[in-house]
């Protein structure tokens, strides 16, 4: 007893160690991993960081220049520019992680299920995908959002509409290859469902796959909630917004043009944090 | 999905890289050389001069149009029998004497010796008459609201307008862009056909016209100012994106600029080669009340809110010295506007939750503010007016909805508040006034279906006295009862604001956001 106890133990503990060494060994995954957790620290304590209010106006003192009471200066209505970008983190962050919920579930499923059964529901999952991608992302994304109102709601209905057909098509080829292999087949010849092999022994195979479209796409998601800030069909003021902050700031381009460039950073960096993980990831998932 | 995001999928590093040099490159905006003034007093000929506007010239058609890309071309080649200058006075135009009879019935017009349309016939008060009677008939967005009884030629040159009823705005009316002289029976072709291809007074006549971009106009050569447009040609060139018609103007490849937002205004005049002119407008801007609203059919809500926004601080803080405080509804350049000495209800926070303790509401609710998108100074505006509101417990929702779908909003009074600007057509109080003010009107007291008794009885008063002591004193009255009830609340009055190079001379801009190029010269 004892000693299995003490085996799994040290199984564990070379499990832990080994990790974190693929880590180490895996510099885009460390960088990336580290800007994004930099990042989301920042979002986490941003109240603690700074003494302003993101929304907070002072009239009298608008668009200054940078300067030790407001560390990247003041926007339009006086509104501390640093306060407003790391806030705005937390606004742009949480809805990417939240949208990304629901499609990355369903596309990870009817990959499978279209992977895993082929014949008919193949058939009609790729009807479906292939219609959907026939429309540009963006004429979907905006019209969605003229229809449901400004605001976080398009971005949502947007995403759960055809944020999954990313992860359906790549899971279903991967899915379809695994179909194939002897140890499906094996469980098969068990009796064990359908459903059951697809949740217990496929899903588990197919999630590192998934998980490296995941950090991918969610930099396009990014992009896409900024996007639609800067068209002014996104998140609605005061909550600061890197995409309204952009917009905002263009008019002053010649005068003051941290005011846009400093969210516009926040995006490249949150983009290129993002993409390092799921590089990192990806070389992992290769070498094993 | 599409192109962009496959390829943000699949390159999102490099994507990341190109929209950071995006937002880099976008700050680095074209510098150029200044050009030279000469100084002298000799007046310098010919030339091209190129106005960059953010819309195209659709029509030409003066009586039913009324959006300034159309009105400001067709005020170059039509012109009236009187005009209002860069202050708003009304003086002769066409007309070389006009007087009005004791009892306010009947005006008289003179014309100038020697007018001539530009094909080179001579104008006669026949075709004045037909001028004003065809616009009687068609109507139009802003058709006469005088009660015409008769006009008649009574000579060669002598025009006699009867009304029926004295209506005091008639000659600010007739000084409009839609009540230009054009030839007696559109010259023999049809309505429709002439403005196609119109024959005006005007300085400039259309050379090469696509409705959809620009506009070519050359110097009218039989125009009534001797020696006048001195400049050869004129061409409307069409640049829908402010920032880039900035960058064209500080490139000189245009002399002037129509669209300038506020913000942008102190970057030009920093800028060697480039300066801007300004005019006090006739325009407000306003928030507007549904007062069919629940909250808002409340005169103390109305008060509290006013109460609440700083318009000083807000005016400073949006248009950068290049816009007045609004007390009053008549923007200064207006006769009889009581800016300077009505009581408004000015920034006290206290006095503001006193005023809502007294409401339905004294807690506070949630509302409402549409605005139109795609203005960032509308989109400031709001988001001050939302703290505002917060102060004293009125939360406050800004929905930002495109000009089109907001025009059919407030149409149909779906709104509870809205963000809106009041414009006066003509120098007379009466435009504005009727236009806010008249639950009758057409535009329903401008869609807050605001209905006063009072008011409207001062409005009818106004329109039939003459001018003087005692129109002041009534336009006074109606102004206060405005600012006491608040069916909106005047905010601040914007400039007209022009870009030009500075080696433009001449150039005349008008109170209603037109510019004159008779007189304008480009100097080397």
């Amino acid at each position: 007893m004892k000693s299995i106890q003490l085996d799994t133990q040290l199984q564990e503990n070379r499990k832990g160690k080994s990790l974190l060494k693929k880590v180490l060994n895996t510099p885009p995954l460390l960088w990336g991993g580290m800007m994004f957790a930099l990042l989301i620290g920042v979002a986490v304590f941003a109240p603690v960081i700074s003494p302003y209010q993101p929304s907070h106006q002072n009239l009298f003192a608008i668009l200054q220049p940078p300067s030790t009471k407001h560390w990247l200066g003041t926007d339009q209505l006086g509104r501390d520019l640093f306060t407003r970008v790391i806030y705005a983190a937390r606004t742009d962050l949480s809805i990417m992680v939240l949208a990304e919920v629901i499609p990355f579930c369903t596309g990870v499923f009817l990959g499978m299920l279209a992977g895993y059964y082929g014949k008919w529901i193949d058939t009609l999952i790729t009807l479906i995908t292939d219609t959907l991608i026939a429309f540009p992302f963006y004429l979907i994304v905006i019209i969605v959002a003229f229809a449901s109102g400004a605001g976080q709601k398009g971005i949502y209905i947007t995403f759960i509409l055809v944020g999954w057909i990313v992860y359906a098509r790549v899971i279903k080829g991967l899915s379809a290859s695994f179909r194939k292999q002897e140890w499906i087949a094996a469980a098969q010849t068990l009796g064990i469902p359908g459903v059951k092999i697809i949740l217990r022994h496929l899903l588990p195979n197919v999630l590192p796959q998934a998980v490296v479209v995941l950090m991918t796409d969610m930099v396009g998601l990014l992009v896409a909630i900024v996007t639609l800030g800067y068209l002014g069909i996104g998140i609605a003021p005061p909550t600061p917004d890197w995409g309204t902050m952009i917009s905002d700031g263009q008019s002053f381009i010649a005068t003051a043009w941290w005011l846009s460039a400093v969210p516009g950073c926040a995006v490249v960096y949150t983009g290129i944090a993002l993409s390092l993980v799921g590089d990192g990831l990806a070389d992992i998932w290769r070498r094993k | 999905m599409s192109k962009v995001s496959a390829f943000l999928r699949k390159k999102p590093l490099i994507a990341s890289l190109m929209i950071l040099l995006l937002v880099l490159t976008a700050g680095c905006s074209g510098s150029n050389n200044a050009s030279q003034n000469t100084g002298k007093n000799q007046v310098v000929k010919g030339g091209t001069f190129v106005y960059g506007r953010p819309a195209p010239v659709t029509s030409f058609d003066e009586y039913s149009e009324i959006t300034s890309n159309n009105a400001f071309a067709i005020d170059k080649v039509f012109e009236p029998l009187v005009a209002f200058n860069k202050d708003g006075k009304i003086g002769n135009w066409l007309a070389k004497s006009h007087s009005i009879s004791k009892d306010g019935l009947t005006y008289t017009f003179v014309l100038r010796d020697g007018l001539k349309f530009s094909n080179g016939t001579d104008v006669t008060a026949k075709d004045a008459a037909f001028s004003i009677q065809q616009h009687l008939i068609d109507k139009g967005p802003l058709a006469i609201s005088a009660q015409v009884a008769s006009i008649k030629a009574k000579d060669n040159k002598t025009l006699v307008i009867t009304l029926k009823e004295p209506y005091t705005p008639f000659l600010s009316e007739l000084a409009n862009f839609s009540n230009g002289i054009l030839p007696n029976n559109f010259g023999g072709v049809s309505e429709k056909q002439f403005f196609k291809k119109p024959i005006g007074t005007g300085p400039f006549v259309v050379q090469k016209w696509d409705p959809a971009g620009d506009l070519t106009f050359v110097k009218n050569k039989y125009y009534w100012q001797k020696g006048k447009p001195y400049i050869d040609k004129l061409v409307y060139k069409l640049i829908e994106d402010d920032s880039q018609a900035i960058n064209q103007l500080k490139a000189g490849e245009v002399n002037a600029i129509e669209s300038l937002p506020l913000e942008n205004a102190n970057e030009l005049k920093q800028n060697a080669g480039t300066g801007v002119l300004t005019s006090g407008s006739w325009s407000i801007e306003q928030l507007f009340f549904n007062t069919l609203d629940k909250h808002f059919s409340d005169v103390h809500v109305r008060r509290a809110l006013a109460l609440a926004i700083d318009r000083p601080a807000l005016t400073k803080a949006l248009t950068f010295g290049y816009a007045e405080p609004a007390n009053s509804l008549l923007p200064p350049a207006i006769l009889y506007n009581t800016n300077k000495t009505i009581k408004a209800l000015n920034f006290d926070t206290n006095a503001a939750k006193k005023e809502l303790a007294k409401s339905a509401y004294p807690h506070g609710f949630s509302t409402n503010l549409l605005i139109a998108s795609g203005n960032s100074t509308t989109a400031h505006l709001a988001q001050i007016l939302q703290q505002a509101g917060k102060t004293i417990g009125i939360n406050i929702n800004i929905e930002s909805i495109e000009l089109a779908s907001f025009r059919d909003r407030f149409f149909a009074y779906n709104f509870s508040t809205m963000i809106n600007g009041g414009q006066a057509d003509y120098p007379d109080a009466d435009s504005i006034l009727a236009f806010q003010t008249d639950p009758k009107g057409f535009s329903k007291s401008y869609w807050t279906h605001y209905t006063n008794n009072n008011v409207t009885k001062l409005l009818y008063e106004g329109q039939k006295t003459p001018d003087g002591p005692a129109r002041a004193k009534i336009y006074a009255n109606l102004q206060q009862i405005l600012a006491d009830e608040v069916p909106y609340i005047p905010l601040y009055y914007p400039d007209v604001l022009i870009g030009v190079r500075s080696s433009v001379k001449g150039l005349v801009v008008l109170p209603n956001g037109s510019v004159r190029f008779d007189s304008v010269q480009i100097t080397k």
